[in-house]
């Protein structure tokens, strides 16, 4: 073999040393391809495990969600069914018409038909003809808006009650034809497959208590509680009297409207009377002597009520409603208000109340006001009676003891006693012609009066325990 | 001078390699060597450390898929219960309650008893559902007492001033046509048509974001 010069062999020195440099800067280019395949994959990972992380720290939220949602559920089930359940329905309808009182003459079931669009729900009608009165015309249709199966009244035709030319007597009511047309409503979107199992699912449930039925009660906000009749007439029915002879039993025009203005006065007055024993700048005697006038007041009302309505005196319709308004109702009002703060008040009298009644009746005994102290007494005596262990009981005992003084003297001064002439001894008993008789200090005039002493220009007596002194 | 080496070949004493020839193979083992230890570097360094990580990555993944299938599983669970909710709100929007809608006409027809303002009654009440753009439509027939128009025109600003009222897209204008019955006291009274329209469900007050108190629809009429 020829040998190779210097120059050769520094070529394939070189060319070797290219070729495998090149094959190791390959092999570093795969490498660092592999690695940068190997990074991205753990990018899109990592992506992946963030996404996976968003939705578990969502995961505390959405268990209480289904919690509350599955907890109602037998609730939607009620208002929006998945089965037809069309033979309750007519049931309900049934149980319906005979709690508001309408005579059901038809329920015809209509034809089937689904929402349309993304909804979820088929449409199922009835057609009723019924007759009733407009307050059972009421109740009826309220009954349906109410129900816990979600029913919708679509139509409906009121046609008055036109058999009469004369409008009804006091106490009958119109009897009008009604068409309806209700629908209601059946879930089609029914869920698949069983529930997701919550861990702990008994104590989030309790947990959850309060969401669960605000959630509940929240779905049945659209609802309207109807309240009957109220005083109100029935505005299918023509209210203009006949045209003729009063009836006998009617009572004018007029004279009604009279009958409702004075009563309307007098609720006016009570009102005052109200008003004014509410008023903190006022004694308690006042106030007292008010709630008792306030209250005998309102029971001659109620009694004179009761007897107007007896005798049917308001029978015209439009007048009826003014007359329950502005007079019965208003009286009741009153009423309930005197008895609410009567319950919301102590049973006694405070201390300051106490001392304010002693302070009343000593400054009218000082007066020689035995009326004014005795009836300061007796207005408040229904507070005054406190338990022994209560402490206010000694103040009581104060303003009892005042009020037997009281009671004393005002039958001391009923007492006839006339005295003609007294006799004052230095040195013995003094004596006086009393009522024609001749009497010495010490002696019993009668059972309860005791002379004690005679003096020039007084004598002194005891009367039931009490000094009283009598000046001439 | 020649120097002629007449020692055979094979006694000859071998060539020293030229200080180039020995740099240069240096250099070329050098750097090819540096070559592959950079490739070694590239694949089980960079390449190594990826594929690790990449397992690392993997596992982690691995053990928080689980949960995430569960919160799959309670996210298409409420959304079914959800959907059924919704459709019970979407019935319970285009649905009007009836018996509220008329207890405030009855109310609004008794006035307390007032019946100086105006005295009216019925001959029936009808209503037809709602179609296209418009809501339900409500038509009352009635008189009300007297010869005087203006208690037409009391009882129709008593209606617009009723809550009901808001919902109410247009109504009839007020007037009235003098009928006289001589079997009743006083025989006079005006009977007019009642008629009102009501907005589409969407637009009802209970529907409304707000759910606040508008101010009443001025009757547009027919």
């Amino acid at each position: 073999m020829k040998k190779l010069n210097e120059k050769q062999k520094l070529l394939i020195v070189a060319g070797s040393a290219v070729l495998l440099c090149g094959l190791a800067g390959a092999g570093v280019w795969w490498a660092k391809d592999l690695a940068q395949q190997e990074r991205d994959s753990v990018a899109a990972v990592r992506t992946q495990i963030q996404a996976a992380e968003a939705k578990i720290a969502k995961i505390p939220a959405l268990e209480r969600d289904v919690i509350i949602l599955r907890e109602c559920v037998h609730e939607y089930v009620k208002i929006l069914p998945e089965e037809r359940e069309l033979s309750n329905f007519l049931r309900a309808t049934n149980q319906f018409a005979r709690q508001a009182g309408v005579v059901l003459d038809q329920a015809v079931p209509g034809k089937a038909s689904a929402a349309g669009g993304s909804s979820k729900f088929d449409r199922y009608t009835y057609s009723l003809q019924f007759k009733g009165t407009l307050w059972q015309f009421m109740r009826f249709t309220n009954f349906f808006e109410s129900y816990e199966r979600f029913v919708n009244v679509r139509n409906f035709s009121l046609t008055a009650d036109n058999r009469r030319k004369g409008s009804p007597q006091p106490g009958e009511d119109a009897i009008h034809q009604v068409q309806m047309t209700l629908e209601t409503y059946v879930y089609t979107g029914t869920q698949k497959g069983k529930d997701v199992q919550i861990p702990n699912y008994a104590n989030k449930k309790a947990n959850l208590r309060e969401d669960i039925f605000r959630n509940l009660t929240g779905m049945r906000r659209d609802r309207y509680e109807f309240k009957d009749q109220r005083g109100r007439r029935d505005i299918f029915v023509d209210p203009r009297e006949p045209s003729g002879p009063v009836d006998k039993q009617g009572v004018p025009l007029l004279h009604q409207k009279k009958i409702i203005d004075e009563f309307t006065a007098q609720v006016q007055q009570l009102k005052g009377i109200s008003q004014r024993a509410k008023d903190p700048a006022i004694t308690i005697i006042e106030r007292m002597q008010l709630e008792r006038t306030l209250k005998q007041s309102l029971e001659e009302m109620r009694t004179k009520i009761a007897d107007v309505n007896d005798k049917g005196l308001i029978s015209f319709l439009p007048y009826r409603l003014h007359w329950t308004k502005q007079v019965v109702e208003q009286v009741d009002g009153l009423a309930n208000d005197l008895a609410r703060g009567a319950a919301s008040n102590d049973r006694y009298l405070s201390e300051l109340e106490i001392k304010q009644l002693l302070d009343t009746m000593r400054a009218a005994m000082i007066n020689g006001d035995w009326e004014v102290a005795k009836q300061a007494y007796e207005n408040s005596a229904e507070r005054l009676d406190v338990p022994r262990t209560d402490p206010r009981h000694r103040a009581v005992v104060g303003v009892m003891q005042l009020y037997e003084r009281t009671k004393a003297a005002l039958e001391f001064s009923q007492l006839k006693l006339e005295i003609k002439g007294v006799a004052v001894s230095g040195n013995g008993r003094s004596g006086l012609i009393l009522n024609g008789e001749v009497l010495q200090e010490g002696e019993y005039v009668n059972d309860n009066l005791l002379i004690k002493s005679v003096g020039r220009e007084q004598v002194e007596f005891v009367f039931k325990g009490f000094t009283i002194v009598k000046t001439f | 001078m020649i120097r002629i080496n007449l020692l055979p070949e094979e006694f000859r004493r071998s060539e020293r390699t030229s200080f180039k020839l020995f740099a240069a193979t240096l250099a070329a083992v050098v750097l090819v060597c540096s070559a592959f230890g950079w490739f070694a570097y590239a694949y089980f360094g960079e390449y190594g450390e990826a594929r690790q990580e990449l397992a690392r990555e993997k596992d982690k993944l691995a053990s928080v898929t689980e949960r995430a299938a569960y919160h799959d599983q309670l996210e298409k669970e409420k959304k079914d219960y959800e959907a059924r909710q919704q459709t019970i709100k979407d019935i319970a929007m285009s649905r009007m309650l009836w018996s509220e809608v008329l207890d405030q006409v009855l109310d609004v027809v008794n006035n307390d008893g007032n019946t100086e303002r105006h005295l009216a009654w019925f001959q029936g009440v009808s209503v037809r559902e709602a179609a296209g753009n418009s809501g339900p439509q409500l038509a009352m027939p009635g008189w009300v007492q007297g010869a005087n128009i203006s208690k037409v025109a009391d009882f129709h600003d008593d209606i617009e001033n009723a809550p009901f009222f808001q919902d109410v897209k247009e109504m009839s204008f007020p007037g009235g046509r003098l009928e006289v019955d001589g079997q009743r006291q006083p025989p006079e009274a005006l009977r007019f048509d009642l008629r009102m329209t009501f907005k589409p469900a969407k637009d009802w007050s209970k529907n409304r974001p707000d759910k606040g108190a508008k101010p009443a629809a001025k009757p547009a009429g027919k």
